[in-house]
């Protein structure tokens, strides 16, 4: 059940009539949102909510037994555990495949005979999230930055809340669980929610379809048939593609929290107008970019042990950032390449500041950090690594070809995708104002027009978010 | 100076416990009731206007003794809709993006 479809439409007036139905009965509510969690969960896969849950109790009971203790070691006992459990599961359903792929082929080069069974495991919808949101959880009740939960009901909600279960954001249990505690003080922002759904609504079915039909998909698919402005475009292409795919899925669940009664954090903030590519990290995907810097970068040492052993962090982090997006030398390369640059970024600091004094050095510093995520988003939208390099050496040296792909309505996409990086910050205040000026029946008609405009717009059919995958 | 030059004019990004929604963007609020209320208008005009898309919807609805009704209401809704002209701006629209999709380099 995707978001964009009239499916998911008449899935969310239940809960809405729902969630109106029951006032102020706090409790109720919670129990209604698990419900319509998993039952919104079981459309992919029914089989999978146990696993879903089997993940919500492994959290709920270290979580007791790492609170419930007082020795050191038992707790980190308790931790290491319960984590141990959920990285195997999160380890298997994502990476069995690859190792057995990858041992079969070293075995094979190594002229071995024996080869592992190879079963094709069938990835489980947003198990990444839910593995993130359970150790997120069971970090900071070990290091006590949130309260033990003790009401089943509020790990299952933590856990399996519809709006980001499948693609996040990442919400820290230390945000989230302070929320089940007490009804919300404060009250819906309906213009808010409504715009946030709206524009995420357009991101999805009219830019981000469009790119990956018209331009993206068929270049990457096979960049031997194209010359070197149509695929320079088509990767300009998938990066305003997956911004406007992955944001669009944050957007609208933030609105949609919103419009039941949550605070979710924010994901995205017009990431390519980053100067620095650490900025670009606090951009882009902010919810799993903090996740690892404080679940992982800064248990392994952070900046503090010196210069050598903050590269080594850096590069550490991003790899397994990248591993995280899936199982592939691709995925590999992807974070081998954040992380250096990351690295390399810190080692010019002093250069790179002065440089950015002035108008002309920042706008290269812009377009710098640009065209290096661009690099690597290469390797993340190619097939494998053999495609990215095809791509990459086309791209070199492919530029006698006229543009075949890349006809004006993508490149007008491309522009606007681009464009909306630089909107005014109170753009969005502004918009929320005149919207929230008029009347509920108001705001209702208006956005049922929008949503049928975006629906015109956009192509037949709704392509599944990218980050579904992950 | 610089730096506050720089703050005014660029948006920073987010801190980690920053909400999705922005104190400042946050306006009126409403109640649960309203959030309804707001829906159910909503999902009314669109039914009004991309009635075209219910009968399409209705066919990949999974078996049951409702789905025949449902199928059957849909599709006399869209039927309903055209004769009104609710579906000429949707059909109008659609027609000039392909248009425009299809427009090549001179």
């Amino acid at each position: 059940m995707l978001f964009p479809t009239l499916g998911f439409l008449a899935f969310f007036l239940v809960v809405a009539a729902a969630m109106a139905a029951l006032e102020q009965r706090f409790e109720a509510k919670k129990a209604l949102l698990v419900v319509a969690s998993y039952f919104f969960y079981a459309q992919w896969n029914w089989r999978f909510c146990f696993l879903l849950a089997f993940s919500t109790a492994v959290s709920y009971a270290g979580g007791l037994c790492i609170a419930g203790s007082r020795d050191p070691r038992r707790r980190r006992a308790f931790l290491a555990g319960a984590v141990a459990i959920h990285l195997s599961l999160l380890g298997f359903f994502k990476y069995f495949d690859f190792i057995t792929l990858s041992a079969n082929q070293l075995a094979h080069l190594l002229g071995l005979e024996h080869e592992l069974p190879f079963i094709e495991v069938l990835l489980p919808l947003g198990i990444s999230f839910f593995t993130f949101h359970g150790i997120s959880y069971l970090t900071d009740v070990y290091r006590g930055d949130v309260a033990v939960c003790r009401r089943p009901i509020d790990m299952l909600l933590y856990m399996s809340f519809f709006p980001q279960l499948v693609a996040g954001p990442i919400v820290r249990a230390s945000y989230f669980l302070p929320q089940l505690r007490a009804p919300a003080v404060q009250p819906i922002p309906l213009a808010a929610s409504l715009l946030l759904i709206l524009g995420g609504l357009f991101k999805k079915v009219v830019v981000a379809n469009y790119l990956a039909t018209q331009l993206v998909d068929p270049v990457f698919a096979d960049p031997t048939n194209y010359g070197g402005p149509d695929l320079l475009l088509a990767v300009y292409g998938y990066a305003v593609q997956i911004y406007c795919d992955f944001s669009a899925y944050s957007d609208m669940a933030i609105g949609m929290a919103a419009l039941v009664g949550f605070r979710f954090p924010p994901n995205f903030a017009q990431p390519y107008r980053a100067e620095r590519l650490r900025e670009f990290w606090q951009r882009w995907h902010i919810s799993l970019s903090t996740w690892l810097r404080d679940y992982l970068y800064k248990p392994l040492g952070g900046n503090r042990r010196g210069r050598l052993k903050t590269y080594r962090n850096l590069l550490v982090t991003m790899l397994l950032g990248g591993i995280w997006h899936g199982a592939g030398w691709k995925f590999l390369a992807w974070g081998a390449l954040h992380g250096g640059g990351l690295a390399v970024e810190r080692a010019l600091e002093p250069w790179l500041g002065r440089a950015a004094q002035s108008a002309w050095g920042r706008l290269s510093s812009r377009l710098v950090v640009f065209h290096f995520v661009c690099l690597g988003w290469i390797f993340f939208r190619a097939e494998d690594f053999t495609v990215a390099s095809i791509y990459l050496g086309r791209l070199a040296t492919g530029w006698s070809a006229g543009l075949q792909a890349a006809q004006p309505f993508p490149v007008l996409l491309i522009l606007f995708g681009l464009a909306a990086q630089f909107i005014p910050k109170d753009f969005f205040e502004r918009a929320v104002d005149a919207l929230g000026r008029l009347p509920v029946w108001g705001q209702g008609s208006l956005a049922g027009l929008a949503v049928a405009t975006i629906n015109a717009l956009g192509p037949a059919g709704v392509a599944p978010f990218i980050y579904f995958r992950f | 100076m610089v730096a506050l030059g720089r703050e005014s004019r660029e948006p920073a990004p987010p801190t980690v416990g920053a909400d999705g929604i922005r104190a400042a963007a946050r306006g009126r609020s409403a109640s649960p009731r309203q959030v309804l209320l707001a829906c159910l208008i909503g999902a009314f005009v669109l039914s009004l206007l991309a009635a075209a898309d219910l009968p399409t919807w209705a066919g990949r609805l999974a078996d049951s003794p409702m789905t025949p009704l449902l199928r059957a209401a849909a599709y006399r809704w869209e039927k309903a809709t055209t004769r009104l002209g609710l579906a000429a701006p949707q059909t109008s629209l659609r027609r000039a993006v392909r248009r425009f999709k299809h427009y090549e380099w001179p």
